[in-house]
């Protein structure tokens, strides 16, 4: 891939108008558990690494002024695990040569995940192409890149395939009615993307059985597709056996199936706002995002607000989410209710919401903060309203609590069923306090300390256990079992120390202490019973 | 509809007997009118399904069949995934001649890539069966089933596995959490044809009639578990989370259509903990062995 780029690297160079840069990392994280599992014995420890590459092509016109960009960002090293895991070796004693296996324990490719263009339009700037998206603190829209949390890793970050304009109309007014321009940081933009062109889970919006004769209450003439009097389809409500070999020849032109979405934003962002006689930094901004789907009946909004304001070392960041709207795609088998009258047993109405909330005092040495944040729960997926949705996994809190403990709870409870369901580490179905001290005795080094205290929103009685005294909406929870006496999912100290050689190495060593309660069955989990966990992490990475 | 119209008028006949025996059960707790079993047994509608073998008996009278000799037969059996009918390769078959799973078993075998194995077994006799895979892999629960007959005339017997995806994923949709040191007990409810009955309640006693205070009942929907559906669907199915370790009863009961319960069929059923175990329940019959007509005796 280098020596590719290389070469691209050399012939556009002839043409003295290309620039070409290559950024990206390679790290390696260890990870060390001393009790994390019910079996295991002693610490149980691995090593994941990545390299990220992200050449860039950047055409610049005479004055120097950067016009248009081909960006590309591939994991040539995806989370692969340390040591040969696929038995290249005949015998594992004398392996040699590592393979390239994933931290999910499957083999793991190179992976272009990103390539996109960038270039200048009279009105703005406009980008196309399988791209990163982030907004604000990254509840949502995370890119995952680099190295941004305090404590953690990323691991996937928000990719799309978009179409963007990006403008500042306060410029652009100013242009058209040849008034002099003022620098104003305002920007508004649009994008469109469009996640889904088919998708093999085939919405049907009623369900067939084979066999059924006609004149049968239950004979329904959708299902007898050779129209002999006898039903002989044979599905639920999806049709999720489909596979690449059923795609007509057209099947891009169908666009029923199809998932789109339009984004609108509008920021201000200005690092030097005058505030109060001295400057201040000051982003504020909004996006909505209409997301669709005309088969499943899918119309779903996701309003976005983000504040950060930084003015003599006081600080406050803050992202406030909320998605409503309606969709029938959320198809978990049996988590609808067929002999309900209503015409699509299927419709579930979305209210999700979710935030985080930053204030504190902030130096260039010492900085002490106070975030809480929250993600809204399902206590029930099987009835119609679907209220549970995780952060983003690339905003990381803490080391146990989140990224071990309810990640595996999740992704135990719903399987390779519903993968969608699992928080993959990330905030979910909780609310929490995280204070964080940092203290930096010299430029390039920091010393974290962190405290993170979790209670569940709506326990499900599955993967959160409830507790008697759980209210929902002012009213007792109904839950089949009240498992918990705590209030409490745990709480987790993590300390951190970290620093930078040579500009480009960056250093980090993290360790975290957690204690679990009842709400969450660890022997279910397969997780250490007692609930007390401890991990010690580092990591080494070149930037560049 | 035939059923139901058959049910309605033989409901009224016997709600009187049949109501005494639920107020067992109710007695044993001190506050009826708040205790489990009202709270498990509910169900008004009458029931969907053929029910005229009721009149035959209850309880001290259920039906009674006498079977011809047993004999053994060597069947074709396939090891199929409960959830989505897919073959389970390389399972342990264990196969016990007995009406429950005790001791070493008489017949082992291992499914093929297929999911299909041979086995002897004793036909027109009850017997159990242990299915299992390697659980280093993790990749089914141990599932046990008793009270399985095969007739004299069968050729393939189909045994059923619980994959560990629609295990985990079950609880997650119903809002419970099983626990390992505790059992499952799934089945079918059954009318007198031995068609899927619907309109049942189940609940699981000790021989008291006692309830396990953890115990759960929920039913299914289009073959999958509902945390809405109340009682029984069209196929009948029921599952019964967290019964502790030892020997239990499933009991069916419907509606007397006036207000009361009746109970329907038992079914005896070892439970084992971290494991399925299937226990399916027939309209009339008291010990949950109902045999293929081919096995019945005639004179």
């Amino acid at each position: 891939m280098l020596f590719l780029f290389g070469l691209l690297s050399s012939a556009f160079a002839a043409e003295d108008d290309f620039e070409y840069s290559l950024e990206g990392y390679y790290r390696a994280r260890g990870y060390s558990f001393l009790n994390l599992y019910a079996d295991q014995e002693g610490p149980g420890s691995f090593v994941a690494q990545r390299l990220r590459l992200q050449p860039q092509l950047d055409y610049k016109d005479q004055s120097g002024v950067s016009r248009a960009k081909f960006i590309m960002m591939a994991d040539v090293i995806d989370d692969v695990v340390w040591g040969d895991n696929q038995s290249l070796a005949s015998t594992a004693l004398f392996a040699g040569d590592p393979s390239n296996t994933g931290m999910n324990g499957s083999l793991s490719g190179i992976n272009i995940k990103r390539a996109w263009m960038e270039f200048d339009a009279k009105l703005g700037k406009i980008r196309v192409g399988r791209m990163e998206s982030h907004w604000g603190l990254g509840l949502l829209a995370n890119h995952g890149n680099g190295f941004d949390d305090n404590f953690g890793e990323n691991h996937t970050g928000a990719t799309f395939d978009r179409f963007f304009f990006a403008t500042q109309p306060i410029k652009v007014v100013q242009t058209i009615l040849k008034q002099d321009v003022q620098e104003i940081p305002f920007y508004m933009g649009y994008a469109f993307d469009r996640l889904v062109e088919d998708p093999l889970i085939q919405y049907k919006g009623y369900s067939c059985e084979e066999g059924i004769a006609d004149g049968d209450p239950d004979f329904d003439p959708r299902c007898d597709s050779n129209g002999d009097g006898l039903t002989d389809l044979d599905h639920s409500y999806t049709d999720d056996s489909r596979t690449e070999d059923n795609r007509g020849s057209d099947w891009t032109f169908d666009n029923a199936d199809d998932v789109t979405e339009h984004v609108f934003f509008a920021i201000y962002s200005n690092k030097e706002t005058p505030i109060a006689g001295t400057n201040g930094e000051l982003t504020a901004g909004v996006y909505a995002i209409n997301r669709t789907q005309g088969e499943t009946n899918s119309n779903v909004w996701i309003y976005d607000a983000y504040l950060r304001f930084l003015w003599n070392s006081i600080y406050l960041e803050g992202e406030y989410l909320t998605i409503t709207g309606q969709s029938s795609a959320i198809a978990l088998p049996g988590a609808y209710d067929p002999t309900s009258e209503a015409v699509d047993p299927l419709r579930k109405d979305v209210n999700i919401v979710g935030y985080v909330g930053r204030m504190g005092y902030k130096t260039k040495k010492l900085s002490a903060v106070l975030e809480t944040g929250y993600a809204s729960g399902d206590e029930n997926v099987a009835d119609g309203i679907f209220t549970g949705r995780p952060l983003s996994p690339d905003f990381n809190v803490g080391l146990i609590i989140y990224d071990q403990v309810l990640a595996n709870a999740s992704s135990k409870a719903w399987g390779s069923t519903a993968e969608a369901l699992w928080s993959q580490g990330s905030v979910y179905n909780s609310r929490y306090l995280h204070p964080v001290i940092s203290y930096s005795p010299k430029d390039n080094m920091e010393i974290l300390l962190g405290y993170v205290h979790v209670w569940p929103d709506r326990p499900d009685g599955a993967i959160i256990q409830c507790a008697e005294g759980d209210m929902l909406n002012g009213e007792a929870l109904d839950c089949a079992q009240y498992g918990a006496t705590a209030d409490d999912i745990g709480w987790e100290i993590d300390v951190a120390f970290k620093t930078r050689l040579h500009n480009h190495i960056l250093f980090s060593l993290e360790a975290g202490y957690a204690q679990v309660t009842d709400r969450i069955k660890l022997s279910n989990v397969g997780l250490n019973e007692n609930g007390s966990f401890s991990t010690l992490q580092t990591r080494f990475a070149y930037e560049f | 509809m035939n059923g139901l119209m058959i049910w309605s008028l033989f409901a009224c006949g016997t709600s009187e007997k049949e109501t005494d025996t639920a107020q067992e059960v109710e007695d044993t707790n001190s506050e009826p009118e708040t205790s489990m079993f009202d709270s498990i047994i509910y169900v008004e509608e009458v029931p969907i399904g053929n029910m005229e073998c009721f009149a035959e008996g209850y309880q001290d009278t259920w039906v009674t069949q006498t079977p011809v000799e047993s004999e053994q037969i060597t069947v074709s059996g396939s090891v199929i995934d409960f959830e989505t009918d897919d073959p389970v390769p390389e399972a342990k078959v264990e196969v016990f001649y007995a009406n429950t799973v005790y001791g070493a078993p008489d017949q082992t075998a291992t499914s093929d890539g297929s999911g299909n194995f041979s086995a002897t077994v004793p036909a027109c006799s009850p017997y159990s069966y242990r299915v299992s895979t390697d659980p280093d892999l993790g990749a089914t629960k141990v599932t046990i089933e008793a009270s399985q007959i095969d007739g004299l005339t069968s050729t393939t017997s189909e045994y059923n596995s619980v994959s560990i995806d629609t295990y985990n994923v079950i609880p997650a949709l119903l809002g419970i959490s099983p626990d390992i040191d505790k059992g499952i007990v799934a089945g079918t409810a059954y009318d007198c044809d031995g068609e899927p009955l619907e309109f049942a309640q189940i609940v699981v006693t000790d021989a008291d009639g006692n309830i396990p205070e953890s115990e759960v009942v929920r039913y299914f929907v289009d073959s999958f578990p509902s945390r809405i559906q109340e009682w029984t669907s069209e196929d009948g199915l029921f599952v019964v989370v967290n019964i502790p370790e030892g020997d239990w009863t499933v009991n069916m009961y419907v509606s007397d259509g006036a207000g009361g319960h009746l109970l329907m069929a038992q079914s005896p059923v070892k439970v084992f903990a971290d494991s399925i175990n299937i226990s399916s329940v027939y309209t009339s019959f008291g010990d949950g062995v109902r045999y293929p007509s081919s096995c019945i005796a005639t004179e």
